[in-house]
């Protein structure tokens, strides 16, 4: 994945394979491709949110912690 | 004070009063002016700070005031923590306001910056309060630059001091309270803060992880619908194959039977076996009467039989025996 890929723009390329597939305008030649590459920023939007989630939540437990 | 009937006193004191707050208004127009309720002043004006932690006490260092502000301060419940610079003076007495004036100054010139400036008094006769009522001390609090906050401890009218302070309070302990109640407002305000912040980050969570779901399935789904109706497109196009294939096959397999029958029908073997025969002369077959003359040796093949014999007759023949 790229390095300096956002999680906004990650999610809005999903979005538009979505799209794409939605409506069925996907060639079956590039079918794979497409769905390999929505299961990479799949995989990577939900790690990156996973991360995020354990770090806010360890930000507020700690918030939490102080009288 | 002995001698001075006391009612009397207090008319006059009163109408003095009136006198100073109506010379305040009319002498420093620029941070003094009447507004509802009483007066508006520029200290009034003075955003107070959402924490109020370093403060400037003026007050007498053995009044009973500054021990209840002192101790209301230090024992408050929520642990907060104050810095308290003391300004002692004499708080009370006419011929002290100079005195009180250079502490206020004091506090000014320190380079501190202070959340806040307290004034505070404890006990004493009505006349005591004389010092709060004073012209020129009314004039530096309007227009001092640190919200002023005052707890006098005065039962009945507010002295001109209350009027041109920031916030005024009954007592020094209503002033600490004060203070610490400002305080708890902000913590609080920081608490709902930090709740909001936790609630929407979850929130926020919760929704991406929603859309990623929504946009995995819609693409788990609809790619499978594409490959499925691709699948049966190639399934029916196989099947279609198939069958045309196979019919057609068929079809030229009945074409050839039908000339295998026909060459089989009309094969020499089928012929003689239906009671012709081939006639052979000089080792050749031969249909043409010609090649055989009278005397001449010919052999006869039927089907499974050969018989050789010699030409005796020969003449025409008209062709009716076959007619059907």
């Amino acid at each position: 994945m790229e390095p300096t890929l956002t999680y906004e723009e990650a999610y809005r390329e999903l979005a538009a394979i979505a799209r794409e597939i939605e409506s069925e305008s996907v060639p079956v030649d590039v079918l794979a491709q497409k769905v390999r590459r929505a299961s990479e920023l799949i995989t990577w939007c939900q790690a990156r949110l996973r991360t995020t989630e354990t770090e806010v939540n360890k930000i507020i437990s700690q918030m939490d912690k102080q009288p | 004070m002995i001698g001075i009937d006391s009612n009397f006193t207090l008319g006059q004191l009163e109408q003095q009063r009136q006198a100073t707050l109506a010379r305040l208004v009319r002498e420093n127009p620029d941070f003094i002016w009447p507004a509802a309720g009483g007066y508006g002043t520029k200290n009034k004006q003075l955003p107070l700070p959402g924490v109020i932690q370093h403060i400037a006490v003026i007050a007498s260092r053995t009044s009973a005031g500054w021990q209840d502000f002192h101790h209301t301060l230090d024992n408050n419940p929520f642990g907060y923590a104050f810095r308290i610079d003391e300004y002692f003076t004499v708080v009370q007495g006419e011929n002290n306001t100079q005195q009180f004036l250079s502490r206020l100054i004091d506090v000014f010139n320190s380079g501190n910056s202070y959340d806040a400036v307290v004034i505070i008094r404890g006990g004493g006769a009505q006349t005591d309060f004389l010092i709060f009522d004073d012209y020129m001390i009314g004039k530096a609090i309007a227009k001092f630059p640190i919200p002023v906050i005052t707890g006098i401890g005065h039962q009945k009218n507010e002295t001109i001091a209350d009027l041109m302070a920031h916030t005024p309070t009954k007592t020094p302990t209503k002033a600490a309270e004060f203070i610490i109640n400002q305080n708890r407002s902000f913590e609080d305000s920081v608490n709902r803060l930090r709740q909001n912040i936790v609630i929407r980050a979850q929130q926020q969570f919760a929704d991406n992880n929603k859309a990623l779901n929504r946009v995995n399935n819609t693409i788990i789904n609809k790619s499978r619908t594409i490959l499925g109706r691709q699948q049966e497109l190639l399934t029916s196009a196989k099947t279609s194959l198939l069958i045309h294939s196979n019919n057609y096959c068929r079809n030229q397999k009945k074409y050839l039977d039908h000339f295998v029958s026909i060459i089989k029908i009309a094969s020499p073997e089928n012929t003689l076996r239906r009671g012709f025969a081939i006639i052979r002369s000089n080792n050749k077959i031969t249909g043409n009467p010609d090649d055989l003359t009278v005397g001449k040796d010919i052999e006869i093949i039927f089907a499974n039989k050969e018989i050789t014999a010699t030409v005796t007759a020969k003449k025409d023949y008209d062709g009716t025996d076959f007619n059907l």
